[in-house]
C-alpha cells in the first residue's frame, strides 16, 4: 500500500514537472548532445518569459524519479560535493620528531599494517602536536594514520579510523 | 705445401665429411642471436651472455666433454659457431644443438689459435697468433671458393705484432678490431694485414672476449674481473665506458652475431629504469639495467623485462613496487624508506637533490645497504642543500654490493621514482590523494542546458599544497585531459581564490605539458587574481579519433591520453594559507578567442565567457552581463552561480578517477544512483560515482 501511494504521488509530480520542463527543453534546442553539434531551435522567446521562472520555483524531492537529468531539481545551496570534512589531531606529548601520514589505502597483513603511501591526504613532519582538517572522498570510509618516529625508525605506529556514515556532527580522527 | 692433387683429395674428403655431419648432426642457429657466446675452461663450457647486463648462464650440456677451445667466432653466413679446438688440433663447427664437428685444414701451424673471428663481409675465418712463425691467417669457409678450408698466412706475427686476446669484425665496414693489454684500440685491415692504433681506451688488461653489436659498438670483456666495457668506434677518440658486470675467467673467448642488437627485441631479459634519459636510463645512454634472467632477486612483488627504457612491453603490470616512501623527503632531515626485497642483496640509491637531471656522486643516499627478503626499513639523510620540488630517485638492488647509477648488472632490479623534496617541517595536503585522480566534468553549452552526458570536457587532476606553520609555500597542480565531447573550443584554467597574481614567484614556477617545460607562463597577465591558464584552446592539444567527431567519448573512439599537464607554483613569502581557498580551488573553462558559442552570443565571447563549478563566482575576466541568459539562473546576490532554474550546474567535481558517460548518454543512465544522491542533497548513495556503481555499458571505454 505504501509503495503504491508513493508511486502515485511520484507519477503525479512527474507529470507536473515534465510539463514544465518540456517548455524549457524546447528552449535549449534539445540539449544537442555536444554543444556545437546541436542545431538551435527558433524558440528564443520562451527563454525570456519571466513567468516560467518566477512562478515555478522547483523544490528538490528525493521521492521523485526523473527520467532525465535535464528535469532534475537540486537544492540551490547543495554544491553536489562528493566529500566530507574530517578533523585530524595527533597529540605528541614528548615532542618527538615524528612523521605523520594519513592515507586511504592500506592492508592488514600478518606482519602488521601495510600502508600505500601514494594514497595519502596528509603528510607532515612535526615536533609538537598536530591538528588539521582534511577533505575526504565519499567513497573512502577507512583511514590510517601512520606515525613514524625518526629516533626509532624500526617501530612505527598505525592507527585506524572508520567513518560512521550515520553519525551526526563533525567527524574527528583523534590520536593521543 | 701440398701438391694440388692431394689438396683436392683432402678437400673432397672434407666436403663429404662436412655434408654428412651437417645432415646427421649439428644444426645451425635459426636466427642471429642477440646474446653473446663465451667459451671457457680446460674442459670447455659454452656460456650465453647478455652483454647489456653481464648475465650469463651455461648453455652447453653437462656431459659435453669437449676439450679446451678458443678463437670462438659466429658466422653470419651459415649461423654456426666456430672455434679452434685443442683436442682435434683444428677448427670445429658448433651447432645450436652443441654438436661439435671438427674441420680438418691444410697448412696448419704447430700451435693453436686463441684469437679469431669470422668476417661479416666475406665467409672467411681469420685467426691470429703473435710470433714470427705465426701471425694473421685466413681460411675460407665458402665451399665454392678455390681456397676452401685452406689456411693461408696473410701476414707474419712480427709484421703484425699485437698483444691481443680476441678480435671482432665490425658489422659493416670490413675491419676487425681488438684492444691490447695496455688498452690500445687497434683497427685491423685483414686483407692487407695492417693495423692502425685508434686510441687508448683508458682500460687495460686481458680482454679475452670482444664483440660488436649491429650499431657498431664494440664490447670488451676483461678476464680478471669480468667487467664489460663499451667502446663507440665512431668517436674521434674512442674510449671505454663501463657497461656491465660480467663473468670473469682466466681463459676466455667470445663471439656473437654482429648483426644483432645486444638486447633481444622479441624476448628481452632486461629491466630498465623510467627516469628521463639525462639520468642514464636507455641502453644508448648506458642506462641502469638488470638482467631478470634467473628471476630470484627483485624489488617488491614483481619485475618485468623490456627491450629498452620506456619501451612498452605490452604488460599492464607496474613493477615499480618495491620502495615505500614512508616519510616525506625534507631538505636537511632524515627520511625513511621501506624496501621490499625478494631475497638477500644490496641496495644503492640516489636522489637528484640539486634537480639538475643527473645522479651525481654526492647524491648517493643509500650505499651498499644489505637487505633481506621482505621489508627493510632504511633511513637516510637528505642533504641540507636539496632543492624543493619534483625530482627523481633511483633504487638499485643486486647481489653486487657496489653499483653506480648507470650500467648493467646481471641480477636484481632498478626502480626510479618521481618524488617531491619539501621544505623542513612542511605540511603537505593532497587532493584527492598524493597519487590518485579527481575528475572535473563539464557541460559546455552554457547558458543553455546540455544533454548531461557530462563529457564535453573531462579532466583528471590532483592538487597538493605545502605549508609551513600556516604559511603557504607552494601549490602543485597535475592533470590529464581525458575527453572532449564537444566541438566548442574551450580553454581550461585554475584560479586560486584568495591568492593574488603578485604573490606568485613566477621566476621559479614550472609549467609542463606532456612532460615538456613550457616557455610561456601560465599565470594570466593583467589580472589581480592568480589565474593559471593550462590551455587557451584544448583542441590545440588533442585530436579526435579516425572517423570520430570527438576525443575519447564515442564508442570505438579510444586513444591514448594526448595531453598531460603539471604546474609547480611557488609563492612569495608570508602568504597565509588561511587566506587561500581550500581544494579544489576554482577550476573553470572559458571560451577560446575567435570561436563562436551558441546563438545567445552575437560574437565570439572569448575570455569573457566562463563556466565554473556550482556557486563558484566567476573571475574578473568574466562578462557579468552574460548571467541570466538562456537557462542560466545565477543570482550573484545570493551567491548562486552557474546553475539553472533547477539548481543544476554545468560542471561537477568528483574526487575519483571517474569514468565518464559515453557520448550523448545522460549521466543518469551511466550512473543510476546520481539522481538520488542529488535529490537527497548528498545523503543517499554517496558513492554513486564509483566504477562499481556505474552501468558499464554506458560509460566510455578505452
Amino acid at each position: 500500500m505504501y509503495l503504491n501511494s508513493k508511486e502515485n504521488t511520484m507519477r503525479h509530480i512527474n507529470i507536473t514537472v515534465i510539463s514544465m520542463m518540456s517548455v524549457l527543453l524546447v528552449a535549449c534546442g534539445g540539449g544537442g548532445g555536444s554543444s556545437a553539434s546541436s542545431t538551435p531551435e527558433p524558440v528564443v522567446a520562451v527563454v525570456d518569459d519571466p513567468v516560467v521562472v518566477v512562478v515555478v520555483e522547483p523544490e528538490p524531492d528525493p521521492n521523485i524519479i526523473y527520467d532525465t537529468t535535464a528535469e532534475l531539481v537540486v537544492a540551490k545551496s547543495f554544491l553536489i560535493e562528493q566529500e566530507y570534512d574530517l578533523s585530524i589531531s595527533y597529540k605528541n606529548d614528548n615532542n618527538r620528531n615524528v612523521y605523520l601520514s594519513v592515507c586511504t589505502e592500506f592492508s592488514e597483513e600478518e606482519s602488521g599494517i601495510k600502508v600505500n603511501y601514494n594514497s595519502c591526504l596528509l603528510r607532515t613532519s612535526i615536533e609538537s602536536s598536530f591538528a588539521g582538517k582534511l577533505t575526504v572522498a565519499n567513497d573512502k570510509n577507512r583511514l590510517v594514520m601512520a606515525i613514524w618516529y625518526l629516533d626509532d625508525i624500526k617501530n612505527p605506529r598505525f592507527e585506524l579510523w572508520e567513518n560512521d556514515i550515520d553519525a551526526k556532527g563533525d567527524k574527528k580522527f583523534e590520536v593521543n | 705445401m701440398l701438391n694440388s692433387a692431394k689438396k683436392n683429395t683432402v678437400k673432397g674428403l672434407i666436403l663429404a665429411f662436412s655434408l654428412i655431419s651437417a645432415a646427421l648432426h649439428a644444426q645451425s642457429f635459426t636466427e642471429c642471436p642477440a646474446e653473446a657466446f663465451l667459451i671457457q675452461d680446460k674442459l670447455a663450457n659454452l656460456y650465453s651472455v647478455q652483454l647489456a647486463t653481464g648475465f650469463y648462464e651455461k648453455s652447453s650440456p653437462a656431459d659435453w666433454n669437449q676439450q679446451k677451445m678458443n678463437a670462438l667466432a659466429f658466422s653470419v653466413h651459415d649461423r654456426y659457431l666456430y672455434a679452434f679446438n685443442y683436442y682435434y688440433g683444428t677448427i670445429v663447427r658448433i651447432g645450436a644443438d652443441f654438436q661439435v664437428d671438427p674441420i680438418p685444414l691444410t697448412n696448419l701451424p704447430d700451435k693453436g689459435f686463441y684469437v679469431g673471428d669470422i668476417s661479416v663481409d666475406e665467409n672467411v675465418y681469420y685467426l691470429y697468433r703473435p710470433g714470427a712463425n705465426y701471425g694473421l691467417f685466413r681460411v675460407s669457409l665458402d665451399e665454392s671458393s678455390a681456397d676452401y678450408l685452406d689456411l693461408i698466412n696473410v701476414v707474419n706475427g712480427t709484421t703484425l705484432n699485437l698483444a691481443i686476446y680476441d678480435l671482432a669484425f665490425h658489422p659493416d665496414n670490413g675491419f676487425a678490431y681488438a684492444v691490447d693489454r695496455w688498452g690500445n684500440l687497434w683497427e685491423i685491415d685483414v686483407q692487407a694485414g695492417t693495423s692502425i692504433k685508434l686510441s687508448n681506451v683508458g682500460e687495460s688488461g686481458v680482454f679475452g672476449a670482444v664483440y660488436f653489436d649491429v650499431t657498431g659498438n664494440l664490447y670488451i670483456s676483461r678476464n680478471n674481473d669480468g667487467n664489460i666495457f663499451r667502446i663507440n668506434i665512431n668517436w674521434d677518440y674512442p674510449v671505454a665506458e663501463f657497461f656491465a658486470y660480467g663473468p670473469s675467467s682466466s681463459n676466455n673467448d667470445g663471439a656473437r652475431c654482429a648483426l644483432a642488437p645486444i638486447i633481444s627485441q622479441d624476448s628481452p631479459t632486461t629491466d630498465f629504469g623510467d627516469a628521463p634519459d639525462t639520468y642514464g636510463s636507455s641502453i644508448n645512454n648506458n642506462g641502469a639495467r638488470h638482467d631478470v634472467g634467473d628471476g630470484t632477486l627483485f624489488l617488491g612483488a614483481i619485475v618485468e623485462s623490456e627491450p629498452n627504457a620506456y619501451a612498452d612491453n605490452g604488460s599492464e603490470l607496474d613493477d615499480n613496487d618495491g620502495i615505500d616512501f614512508v616519510t616525506g623527503i625534507e631538505a636537511g632531515k632524515t627520511a625513511i624508506v621501506d624496501i621490499t626485497s625478494s631475497a638477500d642483496g644490496y641496495v644503492n640509491a640516489w636522489l637528484d637533490s640539486d634537480k639538475d637531471g643527473e645522479f651525481d656522486a654526492d647524491e648517493q643516499i643509500i650505499t651498499a645497504e644489505a637487505v633481506t627478503a621482505g621489508s627493510n626499513i632504511v633511513g637516510y639523510d637528505v642533504p641540507t642543500w636539496a632543492e624543493t620540488g619534483t625530482t627523481w630517485t633511483r633504487f638499485r638492488l643486486s647481489s653486487e654490493a657496489s653499483l653506480s647509477p648507470i650500467g648493467g648488472v646481471s641480477d636484481g632490479e632498478v626502480e626510479d621514482y618521481s618524488i617531491d623534496i619539501a621544505e623542513q617541517n612542511v605540511t603537505a595536503l593532497h587532493y584527492p590523494s598524493s597519487d590518485t585522480w579527481a575528475t572535473l566534468a563539464f557541460e559546455d553549452n552554457w547558458p543553455l542546458v546540455g544533454d548531461y552526458d557530462m563529457n564535453d570536457l573531462v579532466v583528471h587532476y590532483r592538487l597538493s599544497s605545502y605549508d609551513v606553520e600556516g604559511r603557504l609555500m607552494r601549490v602543485k597542480i597535475e592533470g590529464e585531459v581525458v575527453a572532449l565531447g564537444a566541438s566548442y573550443h574551450n580553454g581550461f584554467a585554475f584560479r586560486l581564490p584568495g591568492l593574488l597574481s603578485s604573490e606568485v614567484d613566477t621566476g621559479r614556477l614550472i609549467f609542463k605539458i606532456n612532460g615538456v617545460e613550457q616557455s610561456v607562463t601560465p599565470l594570466e597577465a593583467n589580472k589581480d587574481e592568480a589565474i593559471f591558464i593550462i590551455a587557451s584552446d584544448l583542441w590545440d592539444f588533442v585530436t579526435e579519433g579516425e572517423n570520430c567527431k570527438f576525443y575519447r567519448t564515442e564508442a570505438g573512439c579510444g586513444s591514448n591520453i594526448q595531453m598531460t599537464f603539471s604546474l609547480e607554483i611557488p609563492l612569495e613569502a608570508n602568504i597565509s594559507k588561511a587566506d587561500v581557498a581550500d581544494f579544489p580551488y576554482d577550476p573553470f573553462i572559458f571560451a577560446s578567442d575567435g570561436h563562436e558559442r551558441n546563438y545567445l552570443f552575437g560574437e565570439a565571447p572569448g575570455r569573457r565567457f566562463e563556466i565554473h563549478l556550482k556557486n563558484q563566482a566567476p573571475t574578473e575576466a568574466f562578462q557579468t552581463k552574460f548571467f541570466g541568459r538562456g537557462d542560466d539562473a545565477s543570482d550573484a546576490d545570493s551567491g548562486e552561480y552557474f546553475i539553472n532554474a533547477n539548481g543544476m550546474p554545468w560542471a561537477i567535481n568528483i574526487p575519483y578517477e571517474w569514468k565518464h558517460p559515453v557520448e550523448y548518454m545522460d549521466i543518469k543512465y551511466a550512473y543510476p544512483n546520481f539522481h538520488s544522491f542529488v535529490t537527497s542533497s548528498g545523503v543517499q548513495n554517496t558513492d554513486w560515482f564509483t566504477t562499481e556503481k556505474s552501468a558499464t555499458n554506458n560509460v566510455f571505454k578505452q
